[in-house]
């Protein structure tokens, strides 16, 4: 047996180790690498995924409840709101959804049925959603990568996304703000401290709110 | 350039060329349809175009099943449900629409109420809702600008709920767009002025906005580089018929640039200055574009300034801000100079928009969906601010 016979050219191989296209051919492709950080997120099984965005839906609903009350740029910005406007969060085709409606001057967290829901911001995947809510990504590079789709009054649509913008500001460390916002908010000493209470509320918010 | 992520599409056959029109029949058939519901307005239909129209369908087995030439320059619910009633009544199988913007909306519209058997197009307001396969639509553009012969996008008014309804569905692509220059020809200076400015403003904000992507972009280039080397003449001479045919081409290259790439601030303050004070479409863009790009000028010099050779002719010379500001002074010296040749205000004020206004179209425009790919923040402030310097 000549020296070449017994190289990779003899097994219809590249000299890189990657086979060429043939009916023998057997392709060996290196294995993929573990995700890093954040993107672990998107090797999760579904169910593990679908449960932290439920979570995450729930905080943001509780956020914007305490916010609607405690807040004055969003109790300023949903002032103009008629009673009884109903949206909601949800993650096509089957994932969790939030419903909230503004009654009394503020927003409540109605369950997550989205039968009389006037505006959906839908997730197309759970992975579109877990990169929102995990900071990767702002809700305008969500829309501008088809990531979320609209159904509903556009102009309205648009009026909620600015209120929830307000939310994730006190939902999010600056620094997710800064890479996620189109313009990093900049909270006052006293809005800071409505962060901070926010948080304190938080958990209780969401185990009261995943009752429901 | 890199993008991170994106989505493209575009399944419009188009057909470009001197007696293109001829094809419709032909189009018609290979969609496997014979009956066709033409929609249209009376400016189209006393140019005498409808008469192009009926004469490309002798010697063929298709025909017309009815002529709607009532459709007003905003189209409605109210126009929108007669229209699919007319296409039940005449048993049609396809819609073909004959002139501009207006004209295509009532037809996607029309094909919605149809497909969907419903009267009610509340239901389907937003994005990605309508899931039916729709009927054949057929469209002859009749001016170069909206691009709407190759978007998704249909905005219907509704009269009793006093809202624009917006609608965005890969099912509210046409199935065929035919570009002939007679059907541009009579277009006179100042409209042919407008819309041209419309498809540039198409093109530049799909070039920076925040859905780009690397086919946009190359779409843009040559919708930009077309309008740039055509405009002038035809609103010169709206008798050539090359320049028409290549306006044509851009508006229909930027439509599907911006159908995939989405546009921004000039759109949002557009649409607003529209509904407010009912200036045109077209006009509005015109104005507002160099104050749109300068808005973006801080987040998006580099893309900007990619377009300085196109806008301007020449290479130019510096940083990218150096560039971006010299294609931002293009844009003012074609608005200006298509003032001079067809009347194209210049100035909001110019355009029939009163200073006790400008607070209304802000307030508007920062509610409309167009803001969300602007890449830079808009604030009601802010928004205003521009209409200001305008004005």
């Amino acid at each position: 047996m000549s020296p070449e016979s017994n190289n990779n050219k003899s097994a219809g191989m590249r000299p890189g180790g990657v086979a060429a296209a043939g009916p023998s051919a057997a392709i060996s492709y290196p294995k993929a690498k573990e995700p890093m950080g954040l993107n672990r997120l998107f090797s999760l099984s579904y169910p593990v995924k679908s449960g932290i965005a439920r979570v995450a839906l729930l905080a943001l609903a509780v956020g914007f409840e305490y916010l609607s009350r405690n807040c004055d740029k969003l109790k300023k910005e949903i002032s103009t709101w008629e009673e009884g406007r109903v949206f909601a969060l949800s993650v096509l085709s089957k994932g969790p959804s939030v419903v909230l409606r503004k009654e009394n001057g503020a927003i409540r967290y109605i369950g997550g049925n989205l039968k009389d829901s006037e505006i959906v911001f839908y997730f197309k995947n759970i992975d579109s959603a877990l990169m929102l809510f995990a900071g990767l990504i702002g809700a305008h590079t969500a829309s501008a990568q088809h990531r979320t789709i609209v159904h509903g009054d556009i102009g309205i649509a648009m009026e909620v996304l600015r209120a929830m913008n307000i939310a994730q500001s006190y939902l999010y460390p600056g620094i997710v703000l800064k890479k996620t916002f189109k313009r990093a908010p900049k909270l006052s000493f006293s809005e800071q401290i409505l962060k901070l209470k926010l948080m304190l509320a938080l958990l209780p918010g969401i185990v009261a709110a995943y009752k429901k | 350039m890199k993008a991170d992520f994106y989505e493209f599409f575009c399944p419009v056959k188009v057909i470009s060329g001197k007696q293109a029109l001829s094809n419709l029949p032909h189009e018609m058939d290979q969609l496997n349809v014979k009956r066709a519901l033409i929609v249209t307005d009376k400016g189209v239909a006393g140019a005498g175009l409808i008469s192009y129209v009926q004469d490309a369908f002798q010697g063929s087995s298709c025909e017309i099943g009815h002529i709607f030439d009532e459709t007003p320059p905003d189209s409605s619910n109210m126009v929108v449900n007669q229209v699919a009633e007319l296409f039940r009544q005449k048993n049609c199988d396809c819609f073909v629409a004959v002139g501009g913007g207006s004209c295509i909306d009532t037809a996607k519209g029309a094909n919605i109420v149809v497909t969907e058997q419903t009267d009610d197009l509340m239901k389907f307001r937003g994005a990605e809702r309508l899931k039916k396969a729709m009927k054949p639509l057929l469209v002859v553009p009749t001016t170069a600008g909206t691009g709407s012969e190759v978007t998704l996008v249909a905005v219907i008014s509704n009269v009793q709920a006093g809202v624009k309804m917006a609608f965005t569905s890969d099912r509210l692509y046409p199935n065929v767009a035919i570009l002939d220059p007679k059907m541009t020809m009579t277009m006179p200076p100042k409209i042919t002025a407008a819309t041209g400015m419309d498809a540039l403003t198409h093109a530049i904000e799909a070039y920076y906005c925040l859905q780009k992507n690397p086919i946009s972009d190359s779409l843009a280039i040559t919708a930009i580089k077309l309008a740039m080397g055509n405009l002038v003449q035809c609103v010169e001479n709206g008798k050539d018929e090359s320049a028409r045919l290549a306006m044509a081409n851009s508006s229909l290259i930027a439509g599907m640039a911006f159908s995939n790439s989405m546009v921004g601030v000039v759109h949002a303050l557009a649409h607003a200055t529209g509904g407010v004070c009912h200036v045109p479409h077209g006009v509005a863009n015109a104005i507002l574009l160099p104050f749109g790009m300068e808005n973006n000028l801080a987040k998006k010099a580099a893309e900007i300034g990619e377009l300085a050779p196109y806008l301007c002719g020449r290479e130019i010379q510096g940083d990218d801000r150096a560039k971006a500001v010299a294609a931002i002074q293009a844009v003012r010296d074609l608005n200006k100079k298509l003032n001079q040749l067809g009347g194209l205000p210049n100035r909001l004020r110019d355009a029939g928009v009163t200073e006790d206004k400008l607070e209304a179209i802000a307030k508007v425009a920062v509610n409309d969906g167009a803001l969300i790919y602007n890449p830079e923040e808009v604030t009601f402030e802010e928004a205003l601010d521009i209409l200001r310097r305008a004005f």
